[in-house]
This record gives C-alpha cells, structure tokens and sequence, in this order.
C-alpha cells in the first residue's frame, strides 16, 4: 500500500467531507481509479458515437437541419409566391392610374422612335375615358396590399440573412426570441391577407379584426417548424441562475432549444426535476456516447416548443478516457435516461419514456474514474469506518478504501425517483397490481361458484324429470330428455290458469292518410292540387301538412295521379 | 393550407345550410316531369355536402334538362345546343378549384353533341355529368332523339321512329378512358340521390344516365318500369351505389355486378328487357386531363414569365 496515507483521520474529518465533498485532498493520490466491478465491466467498442462535449451542439444542429430545413424552405417559396402575386396585382393596378397613361410615360412605353407618329396628349386624353370599365382598387384596399406586400417582402429579405440556427445566450433569449417571433406574427398577418386578396375574398368587416388578432401563437407546427431555431447552449451553474428566465420561456412556449452540458457527477437532478415539474417542456435526461442521446436529441430537434436537453458530457480531453467516462456514466446509473414529452399524450404514462439500464455497477463504482477530486477520496486503512465505502485499485493493482461522498448518495437518490416516477419498483404501482390481481381473482372464484350452483340446480331438475316420466310412462325410454321448465321442479304443481281467450269484436280503425317522402320526386303534382293538404319538408319532399285542409277526394287524386305511388289516401271518414 | 390552428381559422370551415339557400327560380318544367326529381336530388346534395354556392357551376346546353341551372342559385352556364361539355371541360381546365356539374340531354348529348360527348369521357375530367334521357326532344314539342325507341311516333316521324335506340351506357362502355358509368331512374329518389352521390365524389369524368319521365311526351315509355318493379333490374355490389336494405326491398329484380368488370357491364348495359340501374362501371386509377391542364393556374405573373423566358431560351442562338 502507498506510504502517502499516514495522517490520521477523524470522524468529524469525514463527516464534512460526506457533506460538503471537501476536506480530505491529502488524502488523494492522483488518479484515475477503478473499482472491482467497474473494471470488469466491457466499456462499449462502438468508435462512431462522438463523445466529447464539443460534438454535442453539432450533433444537436445536425437533427435540427433535417428536421426543420425543408419547412421553412417550403415556407419561403410560399411567401414568395404570395409576395409576387401581389405584386402582379399592384403592378396592374398602375396600368389602371391616371400617371400610366400620362404623356411622359406613354412616349417612355413608345420609345424615342415610335411616339414621334403619336401626339401623346390626345392619346393620353382617350386612354384616360374609362372605356373599358377597368376600375381602380379602393385606397383602402390598395394600401393594405402594399403593407401587405412590403411585410412579405421584408420577412424575404431578414430570412435570407438569418443563420440556419440562431444561438444565444441564455440572458438574452427572451429578448431576441421575442422579436423574432414578434416578426413571424407579422408575417402570418400579412400572408392571410395575401391569400385572401389573392383571391378577391377579403371583406374588411370580417377580416380586419381577424387578422389583427394573429400572432404567432395562431400558427400549426407547419407553420412553427420554419421558424429559424433558437438554441442555447449552456451549463447546469447557467441554468441554476436563470432558472426564472428559464420558466418564462417555457411558460410562453417559446420555440427554444436548450441544451445544458452538465458534469457526469453532480446534483443537477433538482434542476431536471425544476423543468420536469414546469410540465410544459419537452425535457431530455440523457448521457453523451449513448444511443438514447442520439434518439433524444433527434425527437428533441422536431419540438416546436421550449425543449430542454441535460446531457452528462465527459471531462476528459482525449477520446479514449472520455469514451470510458461515458461508458461507465453510462453503466453506473450516473444521470438518468429519460424522455418527457409533453405533446406525446395526455396522461404521465403516455408522456414520460424511462430507460431502463441493467448493470451491476453502482454510482460509487464508477465516480471513482472520475478526475473529480471533491467527489471521490482514497482513505487510510485505519480510517474511522462512518462513511460507505469501496474497494479500488489503481494502474498497479494496488488496492484502497475509498470514501463515498454525499453526491454519489444523491446521484443514486436522483436515478431511483426517476425510475419510480416511471412505475418502476413504485409502491403505488405495486399495491395496484395486487389490488387487481386479487380483485380478478374474487371475480372469477364469484362466476365459478354461481356456475358450480347453476350446474347443481339443473342436474336436479334433469333428475327430477326423468323420474317423473318414468313414473307416469313406465313403457318409455328412460334415456329420453324430458324439457321441463324450472317451475315443474317445485314441489306445489300449479295450475294453469287458462283465459278464456274472447273473440274481440273488431271494430274498424280508420286508416290516416300518409305518404312515403322518401319516395316523393317533387314533381309538385300533389301541390297543384291542394297547396295547404300538401307541403314540402326540409328534403323538399311532400308530406300531409294538414289532412283536414282538403277533401278525401283530392287526397285519391292526388295518390292516383302520383308517379313514385307514394301517396296513401288512408280510408274516408 | 395556411396552418393556422383551428381556433384560430379565419374562413369559417362550418356552414349551415338549407335546400332554399341553393334554390334559384321557380322551376317551370311541367308537372310530373323527372326533372323535379333531379333537381330536388341535387339541391339536397349540396346540402349535404355544404357545396360552396360560389364554388360549384351547373353547365348545362338546350333543352327541357338544360333550365337547370336556372333553378340553382350557383354559377351556371346555360349555352349553346350540344356545347355543355366542351363549355364544362373548359371551365374545369382553367379553375380546376370549382366543382362542374354538366345537366344535360338526350338529344343535347347523344345527337349533336356526340363528338363533346366521347372526348369529355376520354378527357376524364373531373366532372359530374347528368344526362336527363327522356327519349324524346321535349322542349322543341316531340321530335325523334337518338334514344327514341324504334316505332315511337314523334313530330318527325308520325309513322314511327325507323332506327332501333342508340343506347349511351353501351357506347360510353367503348370509350377506353370512361372511368365512370351509372344509370339511374327518377321516379326512385333514393337511389338518383346515392347515384348522384357517388358520381359526384367520384374523382374524374363520372357520367350518370337518368331514366326520365316526360309526362307530357313520352309518358308512356316508362310507364311499365313504374308500374311494375320487376322491369327494372337493380345492380348491387358492395363497390357499387349502396342502397338502403329498406329500399332495396322494393326492388324484387336484382343482381350482383362487379363495377370493375367491364365485359360484364356490356353485357347488363345491352339488355332490352329490363332497365338496369346502378354503377357498370368504374375505374378511380383512369388518367385525368385536368390534373395536365392546371398546371400554373397558381402561377404568379412574374413565374409565368420566368417560365417563359427559360422555354425561349433553350432557342437562343
């Protein structure tokens, strides 16, 4: 063993170092180290997955130029059809005004050689006439094309100068997010205007205040998905001290990508619990060099809403150690793995996508790789035993105690909340399951007892009647079945009462006249006969409004001469 | 199209509409002629359907049929004697967003407007085309029409009408393109309405043959078809016009077709002792002419003109 570890260590020593992660430094020689179990475990080969932090923000805008590059492509050429629509309607619009056909610009159409053979004044005077009948637009309606044309135009111009992703830190993101989507709620204004002027239907009484009422939160994910994204990246220190800022964003739903970088081991489950608990985010919980950050991020880039990725990135520079840094973050439970998805249903159990991991290792045994010198500290053999503790060996398969600080406590807390909040070893969820299993069980050992005595009773009752033919027949076969009903088997025989059954006299009922509508062709023959006896229903098929408004005789004409027969005069009364 | 969440639709997707608000003028054809129950048919369709009255056009030509879009208060097009197709078909080209109904007859279609009348169906527009067979000229007092029966005395023919009937279900059954063929009777609403129906959500050139009633003319003609049921022969299958099982009943002749088989359809389509109704034949999968002629309606000028200039330019020198 290393002669380094000679001081002596007190309890109260450790006590301060299990709360704060401070205290022991001398006692740690450098690492990096691994336990028993975390230096059996197979780190994954896979070399494709990036894992340094600094591919994180790639990977992430990767996801979001194929998820919403085609969208806002489409959008643009969507304006600028609409702006160019427009502007053929503004340009024939000037055909129409007074200075078109002006002098001056008569001989600018006619060109230097041409005009001479006209006198454009005349010309301009007879063009003037309103001969064609060609109208100008209304001023109100002219202005707001122009306004309309313009915005398109303007939003044309900003988008081409806009970045595919824009970036911004998380102080300022209220505000340039705020602008842009105050610049979309424009836009949408000005595009139903288009459309509607586009094709003659706008009615100022109607629309005005309609479309004065749009802004962004009128528009679908269509829509939404051509919005340039907004991206933060950030650190677990950054969002703890804009948590307010934060919920501002998510309360409004901005469209807003977050994405926090947090240390492999640290306490950041209280913050992914803040935003989970906001239940309007999209959250994301996941591990770098994994697969399910992969997926995340990939779901991630299609949410049209504040969407907040904690990814747990390794602290190493070079690629082997941060791969095993992830591979064992991964495989010790270090952060937890989850998708929340607000859109995805209504329930917790539709929204909420948990990732199991099975693995032998605890949080202890991988912090121990973790050049994280205030979470993880080597003790002397003789060291007061208050804390848990590890095995660990260092590159010469020399073997130490080493000290479990509060935050491997924690991390191990964060990951067991989370897989209870998926059902996962959840009480709640246990005492249901039993609760329906027995309830089931009560339920079927009920039906077999009513089916056991239902079986009992019939046997009797088969017995009985067989006795009884046997009895009353003694010649006929015993093995014919005999149906009886149930009464037969009591043993009081009842007598049958029988009614005597009376010839009812008959008396006759007139019959009402009536008439198939759904056979009537609306041919109006039977109106032409009596409008009042006759009416058409909402199908515009006849019906008997009013029997009593005409005679028996026009009913019989009317159903005589009725080409669909539909017509039943009844009996005369 | 312009994705704005629902509440937030500006156009009103919800109508409520009535039979009166499609209504037009008092319909003047005589009393007891079928055309009242095609009317009545369609007027309660676009009801149902809530067909926008500034998006649908009743195309119709000359005759007692062609008053129709008179008694609609859509668009229409009441033009020239034999022309209704061609006018529907180039309506359909130019504003492929309205929905073309062409009303018209036996004589307007078969007789002068044959030539219209094999290209429409080739074409396989989107259209729903009536044609209102009465077997007779009605509006110009009885003159002999190409489905007069043979021997049927007419202001042409006193002595009878020389030639056997030209049958349209059987020629449209040999235009390769026709992807829709029915027949119907007007005197059974309920099945002219599910005909109409169908026809109307078919996708293409959905051409329906309505046996008519001329009270006046022609009474005769169908008289037995309506006194006795068994004279009509009521196609059924589950591809084609579905029929109320109530209704059905009051057909006692009745036989399984299979709208996709066009050698059986011939076969239903040329029997002479029955009327036969209902779907001969569909194809959804036929071409369409329109979906050719649309292309750029929604073209801005300044596209129209780029889309020009790029054809000119492949003859620059």
């Amino acid at each position: 063993m290393a002669s380094t570890l000679e001081a002596t260590l007190t309890t109260q020593q450790l006590r301060t170092y299990y709360l704060t992660g401070n205290g022991l430094e001398e006692f740690t020689p450098p690492g990096p180290f691994l336990s028993e179990a975390a230096a059996a475990t197979p780190i994954s080969e896979d070399r494709t997955t990036p894992v340094q932090a600094v591919a994180l923000a790639q990977i992430h805008g990767a996801a979001l130029a194929d998820a919403r590059q085609p969208a806002r492509k489409e959008f643009i050429h969507l304006l600028t059809s609409y702006r160019d629509k427009l502007r053929g309607m503004l340009d024939v619009e000037r055909t129409h005004s007074d200075a078109a056909v002006s002098p001056q610009a008569l001989r600018a159409e006619l060109g230097k050689d041409a005009s001479q053979f006209f006198n454009t004044e005349a010309l301009s005077e007879a063009l003037r006439r309103p001969a064609s009948g060609a109208k100008q637009m209304a001023a109100a309606r002219k202005a707001r094309i122009e306004a309309s044309y313009a915005a398109l135009a303007d939003y044309i111009q900003q988008d081409a100068k806009t970045a595919a992703i824009i970036e911004c830190p998380m102080d300022e993101v209220l505000s340039r997010c705020g602008e842009l989507l105050d610049r979309f709620g424009r836009v949408l204004q000005a595009l139903e205007v288009a459309r509607l002027e586009s094709e003659s239907r706008y009615e100022a009484a109607i629309h005005d205040d309609a479309i004065a009422c749009l802004d962004w939160h009128a528009a679908d994910s269509s829509r939404l998905a051509a919005l340039p994204p907004v991206v933060v990246q950030t650190d677990h220190v950054s969002v703890q001290w804009w948590l307010g800022r934060l919920a501002s964003v998510v309360e409004d739903r901005m469209p807003v990508q977050v994405l926090v970088a947090v240390p492999p081991l640290s306490r950041t489950s209280e913050l992914r619990s803040a935003v989970f608990g906001m239940r309007q985010a999209f959250v994301l919980s996941s591990t770098m060099g994994s697969a399910h950050l992969m997926d995340g991020l990939r779901k991630m880039a299609g949410v049209l809403r504040t969407a907040v990725a904690f990814v747990s990135v390794p602290e190493a520079s070079d690629d082997a150690t941060a791969r095993r840094q992830c591979g064992l973050a991964l495989a010790a439970r270090l952060s937890p793995l989850f998708v929340f998805d607000p859109e995805a249903g209504k329930t917790l159990a539709e929204q909420f996508f948990w990732t199991p991991v099975e693995s032998g290792l605890s949080v202890a045994d991988a912090a121990a790789y973790f050049p994280m010198a205030r979470a993880f500290r080597l003790l002397p053999d003789d060291a007061p035993a208050v804390l848990p503790a590890i095995q660990t060996r260092d590159r010469r398969r020399a073997v130490y105690p080493a000290a479990v600080g509060r935050i491997e406590v924690s991390c191990h807390a964060a990951w067991r909340f989370w897989e209870e909040l998926a059902g996962v070893g959840n009480s709640f969820v246990e005492v249901a399951v039993t609760r329906a299993r027995q309830e089931a069980e009560a339920t079927a050992a009920a039906k077999f007892d009513e089916r056991l005595q239902q079986a009992r009773g019939e046997g009797a009752r088969n017995a009985v009647a067989r006795l009884v033919s046997v009895l009353t027949n003694p010649h006929a076969s015993v093995a014919g079945a005999v149906s009886v009903p149930a009464a037969v088997a009591a043993p009081v025989v009842a007598k049958a009462a029988v009614a005597p059954v009376e010839a009812k006299a008959t008396a006759a009922v007139a019959e009402d006249p009536y008439i198939d509508s759904f056979l009537c062709t609306s041919c109006n023959d039977c109106m032409k006969i009596n409008p009042r006896v006759f009416l058409y229903n909402a199908d515009k098929q006849a019906y008997i409004a009013d029997a009593s408004a005409g005679t028996y005789a026009e009913l019989v004409k009317a159903a005589a001469g009725c080409p669909a027969k539909c017509i039943h005069p009844g009996t005369p009364r | 199209m312009f994705a704005l969440k629902e509440d937030w639709e500006i156009d009103s997707p919800q109508r409520s509409c009535s039979i009166e608000d499609y209504k037009g003028a008092e319909a003047r054809w005589c009393p007891g002629c079928g055309d009242h129950s095609v009317l009545g048919a369609v007027q309660r369709l676009a009801r149902d359907l809530k067909l926008p009255l500034e998006r649908t056009v009743m195309v119709s030509g000359i005759g007692c049929s062609s008053r129709f879009p008179h008694y609609m208060s859509t668009y229409g097009f009441h033009g020239l004697h034999g022309r209704a197709l061609p006018v529907a078909c180039g309506v359909k080209s130019r504003r492929p967003d309205l929905d073309v109904f062409v009303v018209t007859g036996d004589g307007d279609c078969c007789a002068i407007g044959t030539a219209h009348w094999i290209h429409a169906l080739r074409y396989n527009m989107n259209l729903t085309i009536l044609l209102l067979d009465n077997n007779i000229y009605g509006l110009t007092k009885s003159q002999t029409s190409p489905t007069t029966r043979k021997g049927e005395k007419s202001n042409t023919h006193p002595k009878g009408s020389f030639f056997a009937e030209l049958n349209p279900i059987a020629v449209s059954l040999g235009i390769h393109n026709a992807s829709f063929l029915a027949q119907t009777i007007d005197w059974n609403p309920p099945h002219l309405y599910n005909t109409i129906r169908a026809a109307h959500a078919h996708q293409g050139a959905a051409f329906v043959r309505v046996l008519q009633r001329c009270p006046h003319f022609t009474d005769h003609v169908f008289a037995p078809a309506r006194e006795d049921m068994n004279n009509v022969l009521l196609m059924t299958h589950e591809d084609g016009i579905p029929l109320d099982p109530a209704v059905q009943k009051l057909f006692p002749n009745r036989t399984e077709h299979n709208p996709a088989d066009r050698a059986s359809a011939r076969a239903i389509a040329d029997r002479t002792d029955v009327y036969p109704i209902g779907l001969f034949y569909r194809n959804p999968d036929a071409p369409r002419y329109d979906e050719v002629t649309a292309a750029g309606v929604d073209m801005a000028q300044s596209e129209k003109a780029a889309a020009i200039n790029r054809m000119l330019d492949r003859f620059l020198v």
